[in-house]
């Protein structure tokens, strides 16, 4: 144990792959851990999960483009989310149904567009699962501007998010728009899901928006603690992750989500059966 | 007819509100003065949220008109309309306390990117004093009983200094300290100019709390005082078909078939 910290906080002086990779891996840890607390609260975890999917189409389309990733990823991610929001409103299929049916048809074409195009390059693989290790100086300046951008547009629209969440009714009536509201969280998503994409992959970033909120959550009664606590595991889980990863040489990814899933279980059962269920004041 | 417009605080000329094909509000017609406090009662589904709804300017209406103040619904600013929710509405798990939903109340006055001012926590305190909550202030909303929780709502719209107050069944399933609370501030707040519409389900008291009433089961049955419009002809229309009406004399009641 001992060894192992040594050897990783030498390896981490020594290499800027390793340092680029938790610095990635910590932002992505803190946006998410934010804007993850608004998603759970709005109970749009879903969404999350379609719009991370949908991203893969955008990655390949980029490609065969030229153009950085971040942009057709985030066009398709978008794109997905209103088109559920068309399906639920125009038929009578709810949101769930709407977004199993999206998701998986754009996941499906961008699989297809994968092999169709054959010998790309790119590899399947670290977008599923990410590679926080291949980050370079680009992307990881690629990946703070992006939560940068994300943080400050939450910071913005803060309390017409917050009231429009708790009251929609009420949020109308002072006149707050709140569809744009949405819409507009629904793009500050997609850039905090495309931002993480190489850290945990399309697949696991939703346990990052998810997991983090969910367990801080339990642990408290006020969003500002809220927020702070889910910054913390999503950081922390993050900077345990890639030393596990490191030092026992498994995905990044996968590591990153199960320590934040035992942050969960811990909290969980705090929350069960020592506290009962009040929290920090 | 229009010269006398001006004066009041809601007017609203055949009214009617549709969703698809089912019709939830028809021909609902009544004007309501300055410092008027309203009933709105009606057997359940029968049109009285989507009424309050299409008079905050909230649900588009096929035909009719609505005035607020003299105004469109949508040509009014935040300030004007305050809106008490009805309880199982409310996610009680959300990690807001008292302070911060009075708070809410003050987001019209308040500057994007800005902290609350002295004046916006001068209003939160002193609703909260109002509806006798603010020894609670920092309590999670979900640790409050009903009737507290509904004083907390009335004192976001206090602290919101609105001109019309809609409350949505502000009296069901809670305790009678807190009812007498809300009541007697209902009627300062008429007696002070502020005009209310109050969503009731519950027949006694009804003389007691409203001065004017207004009888709704999809289409407008009656409006007008109180003690006009609370007849046993007019129960019976109103919840003819689920409940059976009783009545005697000047007594009636309201029983679920």
């Amino acid at each position: 144990m001992i060894r192992g910290l040594i050897l990783f906080t030498e390896s981490l002086m020594r290499y800027s792959y390793l340092q680029q990779a938790m610095l990635a891996a910590v932002l992505v840890g803190i946006t998410c851990g934010i804007i993850g607390c608004f998603i759970l609260l709005r109970n749009l975890s879903l969404m999350g999960e379609a719009i991370s999917h949908a991203v893969l189409p955008g990655v390949v389309i980029s490609y065969l483009l030229g153009v950085s990733f971040f942009i057709g990823a985030m066009l398709t991610g978008l794109l997905t989310a209103l088109g559920i929001g068309y399906i639920s409103e125009n038929s009578k299929l709810d949101d769930d149904a709407a977004i199993g049916i999206l998701f998986t048809s754009a996941f499906a074409l961008g699989i297809v567009m994968i092999t169709a195009v054959g010998g790309t390059g790119i590899n399947l693989w670290n977008i599923l699962f990410g590679n926080v290790l291949a980050v370079s100086k680009n992307d990881l300046g690629l990946t703070a501007a992006a939560n940068l951008v994300a943080l400050s547009g939450l910071l913005v629209i803060h309390r017409e998010l917050i009231i429009s969440t708790f009251d929609p009714v009420m949020a109308k009536t002072v006149g707050i728009p709140t569809k744009r509201v949405s819409y507009t969280l629904m793009i500050l998503l997609s850039m905090v899901i495309v931002a993480s994409l190489q850290t945990v992959g399309i697949i696991l970033v939703v346990a990052m928006l998810i997991t983090p909120s969910a367990t801080a959550f339990l642990l408290t009664n006020r969003l500002r603690w809220m927020l702070l606590v889910s910054v913390v595991i999503g950081a922390l889980a993050s900077i345990i992750g890639v030393y596990l990863s490191f030092i026992y040489d498994v995905a990044t990814g996968g590591s990153i989500v199960l320590v934040v899933s035992i942050m969960f279980a811990i909290a969980f059962i705090i929350n069960k059966y020592l506290t009962g269920d009040s929290g920090i004041q | 007819m229009t010269s006398t417009s001006s004066n009041h605080a809601v007017r609203v000329e055949n009214l009617s509100v549709s969703y698809g094909n089912v019709v939830a509000v028809k021909n609902a017609s009544f004007s309501v003065n300055h410092g008027t406090l309203t009933g709105i009662m009606g057997p359940n589904g029968a049109g009285k949220s989507t009424l309050i709804k299409a008079m905050m300017g909230l649900v588009r209406f096929q035909r009719g008109n609505i005035r607020l103040l003299s105004a469109h619904p949508s040509q009014l600013d935040g300030t004007c309309i305050a809106y008490v929710p009805q309880q199982n509405h409310i996610n009680l798990h959300f990690p807001v306390t008292v302070g911060d939903v009075v708070m809410m109340g003050r987001y019209s006055y308040m500057q994007r990117l800005r902290p609350p001012r002295a004046r916006d926590r001068e209003a939160v305190k002193a609703s909260l004093k109002k509806v006798r909550m603010h020894d609670k202030k920092d309590r999670q909303i979900g640790q409050l009983s009903g009737g507290e929780r509904q004083r907390v709502f009335l004192a976001r719209a206090l602290a919101q200094q609105a001109e019309l107050f809609f409350l949505d069944e502000p009296f069901s399933d809670i305790d009678f300290a807190s009812e007498k609370v809300i009541i007697s501030l209902l009627r300062e707040l008429a007696g002070g100019g502020k005009t209310i519409f109050v969503i009731h389900h519950n027949l006694d008291k009804v003389f007691e709390y409203f001065e004017s009433l207004l009888l709704i089961n999809g289409e407008m049955i009656a409006f007008g005082k109180t003690q006009c419009v609370f007849t046993p002809e007019n129960l019976a229309r109103t919840y003819r078909d689920s409940h059976m009406v009783l009545a005697h004399d000047d007594d009636a009641a309201v029983i679920p078939k």
